[in-house]
């Protein structure tokens, strides 16, 4: 029976698990965490992806809700992308109002403007769509509000900060 | 004769040159953000540090925790060791880099490596793409086993066409001198159009083997159906396993 990622969206989730950052290369933390629905059901597949720059603070946050089983494709369902380093450039073939927007901040790729409805399926190239947050998290424990309001979790205050270092000779 | 140039607008399209291309420094390094894309719509963006007169370049592993996020940094590796070896810079399974490029090379360097990582993440994503492919392939293969042997089907063999061209086949069902090809299709622009132009290849062999696309939905594939059926039969998964039997025509 395929999956209904929307479910997966719209259902309210939990942490089970405070999760960890880990430095996975010499740049880059991450953050995966599994996520509990209301039943208590720790549901396969479905985790909370966390990235940040080691010597970034407070820059090129992001957080993901994916849909990651053991066999078959990654599926990003919503991702926020907090002081990015980059802008993102929309597609021309979206909401008018979204259609080729450059947005520099932070902004979120939502489930329901990649959702091509006609056809039953999200976009391909992982929410290619995106629009700017209405209110930038001033903080990084804002933008665990904004995320767990945005990706229907609660608990999310058990993430710690990433551990930061300040950027070195060698760069960010 | 003097062509006069419109200031107004030649100052929009200065205005949006600048706005594509922009930098931000901090402190030990640079970050240059250029105008390419990752599949995804992030711009590709590029570090430079430096010492002395030599200066580092490098994609930050920006392209590989692109293609990360799709589960396809394996992928992602495949794809970017032989572009760095065409372009003849470096990749260390994370980053693509230039360790010491001069002043004069310093644009380019750039440019080269902000193209290796867009490249590499699209490449990724488009094999990334093709496993669902893969993944049709097995449920083919699962439903096929329900009504053949084992002994009678072969899987991802080549197929020489009346072309001479050898095409990949998802599944063969041999029974005596009899052979029917199968094949997935999905609803998609390029899985429809390869089979479509693989099945006429072979059709025009002077003894050609049996052909059935398999679908999932017929009402998905719209007018695709049409250019399918041209040179094949074309059955959803869920049709009896005498269906299939009769179509194979090796009952």
């Amino acid at each position: 029976m395929p999956v209904d990622f929307r479910e997966l969206v719209e259902a309210p989730k939990t942490l089970p698990i405070r999760p960890a950052w880990v430095a996975t290369d010499s740049t880059w933390f991450d953050l995966n965490a599994s996520l509990d629905l209301a039943s208590g059901e720790t549901v396969q597949g479905l985790e909370l992806r966390g990235g940040a720059c080691q010597s970034l603070p407070d820059r090129a946050v992001r957080f993901i809700l994916q849909y990651y089983p053991a066999k078959g494709q990654c599926v990003g369902l919503v991702r926020i992308e907090w002081r990015p380093l980059a802008p993102h450039t929309n597609p021309a073939n979206c909401a008018p109002h979204l259609s080729m927007q450059r947005i520099v901040g932070s902004h979120i790729h939502g489930f329901e403007m990649n959702w091509l409805a006609g056809q039953d399926r999200l976009r391909t190239n992982n929410l290619p769509v995106a629009e700017a947050l209405s209110v930038d998290p001033s903080s990084f424990q804002e933008l665990l509000v904004v995320v767990g309001k945005e990706l229907r979790i609660t608990g999310l205050e058990k993430i710690e900060p990433p551990p930061w270092r300040e950027a070195d000779f060698f760069g960010v | 004769m003097v062509i006069k140039i419109d200031e107004k607008f030649a100052s929009v399209v200065d205005a949006v040159a600048k706005e594509i291309v922009t930098t931000e420094h901090f402190g030990s390094a640079s970050l240059i953000k250029v105008p390419l894309m990752y599949p995804s719509g992030a711009t590709a963006v590029v570090q430079i540090t430096h010492a002395q007169d030599r200066f580092f370049v490098t994609d930050m592993g920006m392209g590989h925790r692109e293609a990360d996020m799709i589960g396809a940094s394996t992928l992602y590796n495949n794809s970017a060791r032989p572009l760095a070896e065409h372009f003849g810079v470096r990749f260390d399974n994370q980053a693509f880099f230039v360790a010491e490029a001069s002043r004069d090379q310093l644009a380019s360097a750039v440019t080269i490596i902000a193209n290796c990582s867009t490249e590499a993440a699209s490449m990724s994503a488009m094999k990334a793409a093709e496993r669902r492919f893969e993944e049709d392939s097995d449920i083919l293969y699962r439903r096929l086993v329900k009504v053949f042997s084992d002994a009678e089907i072969e899987r991802d063999i080549e197929f020489v066409g009346s072309s001479t061209h050898k095409w990949p086949v998802s599944s063969i069902v041999k029974r005596g001198s009899k052979i029917a090809l199968f094949e997935p299709v999905n609803k998609y622009h390029a899985s429809v159009i390869n089979a479509a132009v693989k099945f006429n290849d072979i059709s025009r062999l002077e003894n050609p083997p049996q052909r059935i696309a398999v679908v999932k939905q017929k009402d998905e594939l719209g007018n695709y159906l049409n250019l399918l059926r041209q040179a094949a039969d074309v059955v959803e998964y869920k049709v009896s396993d005498e269906t299939i039997i009769k179509l194979a025509k090796v009952a």
